[in-house]
């Protein structure tokens, strides 16, 4: 398999979430590495003075790696699926609340790095860009409406992994996630887009994980933050300044 | 059921996303009427 072939099986196939410093030669030669993970996450959005959506959210996150001399290539894919509760107000101002709209969210991410290694520690920076959806069913309600999410962003981020006794790996992980432009799409008055900028967001991931020689596995709690600005006005509507909180457990199988 | 705008877009008269419609029917999927 050359290089391209390595490179196109990875971006045709791959998704996901975590990440190996180590570019050794070995990795080189063994192809892409993957990396499958299930996961449960707490999600909130919040738009300050008008409402929160929160609840639990079940996923899983696919992921494949090269590793080339020049740096490593990277597809990561998430799906999470879940059942949230509204709670804010009616038009007329009456308090309201919803519970169990699905909320459906799909983060797709094409991203290269480069590490070097420090004195025991392994150490990777990438970039790339990503694309983050978000459906929120809430018209199954009387009153509600469907609004769906997308933004599109910039990601910059740094990890490290040293190793510990007995096959034992820790890593930590923290990205900044700029905002190139957030289109918001509401079920109100037969639909409206609003486009969202600026914004940016942000992780940080702490990675215990167990080597082997056939496959790893890992444990890794994660948390991803966002804040956008208030939007454009559309057809008198508009979408106003938010922010959303994500903390994830994942369980790392990487071969 | 008349609506009530934030205090902050009284004078623009903008509508917030977010609030939902207080009128029984509601809005279906991105905006088709049901």
């Amino acid at each position: 398999m050359n290089v391209l072939q390595m490179l196109a099986v990875c971006v045709l196939l791959g998704a996901g979430e975590g990440g190996q410093a180590n570019a050794t030669v070995d990795q080189m030669l063994t192809g892409p590495r993957w990396e499958v993970a299930p996961e449960i996450s707490y999600y909130r959005y919040t738009e300050p003075g008008t409402m929160k959506i929160d609840g639990l959210l079940y996923g899983v996150a696919v992921s494949c790696t090269c590793y080339r001399p020049h740096g490593l290539f990277r597809v990561d894919g998430e799906f999470a699926v879940g059942n949230v509760d509204y709670e804010g107000s009616l038009t007329d101002g009456t308090p309201y609340t919803m519970d169990g709209d699905t909320d459906l969210l799909l983060n797709l991410r094409l991203l290269w790095g480069q590490s070097w290694p420090v004195e025991g520690w392994d150490n990777l920076f990438y970039a790339g860009v990503g694309y983050r959806g978000l459906n929120d069913y809430a018209g199954q309600d009387p009153a509600g409406y469907d609004r769906q999410s997308n933004y599109v962003y910039l990601p910059l981020g740094l990890k490290t992994y040293h190793e510990l006794a007995g096959h034992w790996q820790i890593g930590v992980g923290g990205e900044f996630d700029l905002l190139l432009i957030g289109v918001q799409i509401s079920g109100v008055d037969n639909g409206v887009v609003n486009i969202q900028w600026p914004g940016y967001g942000a992780r940080a991931s702490v990675e215990l994980r167990h080597r082997a020689k056939s496959a790893d596995l890992a444990i890794a709690p994660f948390v991803q933050y966002w804040w956008i600005e208030e939007s454009n006005t559309s057809d008198g509507w508009y979408e106003p300044r938010n922010n959303t909180v994500q903390y994830r457990l994942s369980l790392i199988w990487r071969f | 059921m008349d609506e009530v705008l934030p205090a902050a877009d009284v004078a623009t008269g903008r509508r917030v996303c977010g609030r939902k419609q207080a009128f029984a029917g509601g809005i279906g999927h991105f905006g088709v009427a049901r």
